[in-house]
């Protein structure tokens, strides 16, 4: 399978976790290795003062030596406190500069701020980081992202965490179409088949964390996410048969003994 | 002295460095990035630069998140 490369790094994995919502960090990092990623979100936030010393961290769960940690800005509803969260991840990951650019819209729909998210990739783009970048499903906003120089488009398939799905597929598809960056759909998948769809769409990754964490079964999921992702890359690779209104036998009229 | 650290008030040595701080919490120095007065301290500054009373200290760690 041909591999996924993202800032000059090559990936087996088509699919991108999120490590949010899980029980406890034994399940995190159990659901990570059934599903294959290579590459884990991580959220920044103010450390809980007064916990134990010996109570395990995150990255020590998922060392960033073995897995890409890919920080995110979520939480942020404007530029500046997302700029000032990537400073942060860049610091607490020993200079890595690879980031997740999320700035939202409201809490009820989880929406892009696409102003602020285009004011942020600009500045962050000066400051030199990589930015993979979740936006709407809109083609004009991806290319400006691209253009500012995003590495990585990442529009959502339907809100985060709603677990809807795929609501406009053209969209995608046209997003696909214009981009000379990876696009890879975060956010919204539900289950197996929204995540192979995803890539019978001609995407090149799939970034997801509810679907797997809040499934009843999060470890049996992540095998399944790992799988629909596979699945659905080699068909998109394999060429799809067109669809069509009418029938068309599979078996030989010739020698049909029926006749 | 009094400083302000992630949100919170609290009485800290006077004249402590960030090195010391981290210490005087039993927080160990890995995966954490630390602003003082909005400002990012460098971890190569945690040892010589020493918080004054009312700064306000920010302490930052990953944790899950999608």
């Amino acid at each position: 399978m041909p591999k996924l490369t993202i800032n000059d790094k090559s990936y087996n994995s088509r699919l991108i976790v999120g490590t949010g919502k899980y029980k406890d960090l034994t399940e995190t990092k159990q659901a990570i290795l059934n599903s294959g990623a290579e590459m884990v979100t991580v959220a920044i936030r103010r450390m809980n003062i007064g916990q134990d010393k010996n109570l395990p961290n995150l990255l020590d769960y998922l060392d960033p030596k073995i897995f890409t940690i890919l920080p995110n800005t979520a939480g942020c509803y404007n530029a500046k406190d997302a700029v000032r969260t990537c400073q942060l991840a860049a610091e607490i990951l020993e200079g890595e500069k690879l980031v997740k650019l999320e700035v939202l819209g409201d809490d009820k729909t989880l929406y892009p701020n696409v102003t602020e998210t285009l004011k942020a990739a600009e500045q962050l783009v000066k400051d030199d980081f990589k930015i993979m970048v979740y936006t709407t499903d809109d083609h004009i906003v991806a290319k400006e992202l691209e253009n500012i120089g995003c590495i990585s488009i990442m529009p959502l398939a339907s809100p985060i965490g709603s677990g809807l799905g795929i609501q406009n597929e053209y969209n995608l598809l046209t997003i696909k179409e214009n981009s000379t960056v990876p696009i890879i759909v975060d956010a919204g998948v539900g289950t197996a088949s929204d995540a192979s769809k995803v890539m019978e769409l001609g995407c090149d990754g799939v970034l997801m964390n509810t679907a797997i964490a809040c499934a009843k079964d999060p470890l049996l999921m992540a095998t399944a996410m790992k799988k629909a992702v596979e699945s659905g890359y080699d068909a998109y690779r394999a060429g799809r048969i067109p669809k069509k209104f009418h029938a068309s036998a599979s078996s030989p009229k010739e020698g049909n003994v029926c006749d | 002295m009094r400083i302000i650290l992630n949100k919170d008030v609290q009485i800290i040595p006077d004249s402590i460095s960030i090195d010391g701080l981290l210490e005087h919490l039993n927080i160990e120095i890995k995966y954490i990035s630390i602003e003082v007065n909005q400002k990012i301290v460098p971890k190569s500054e945690y040892d010589t630069f020493n918080l004054k009373e009312n700064d306000n200290v920010e302490i930052i760690n990953a944790v899950g998140g999608g």
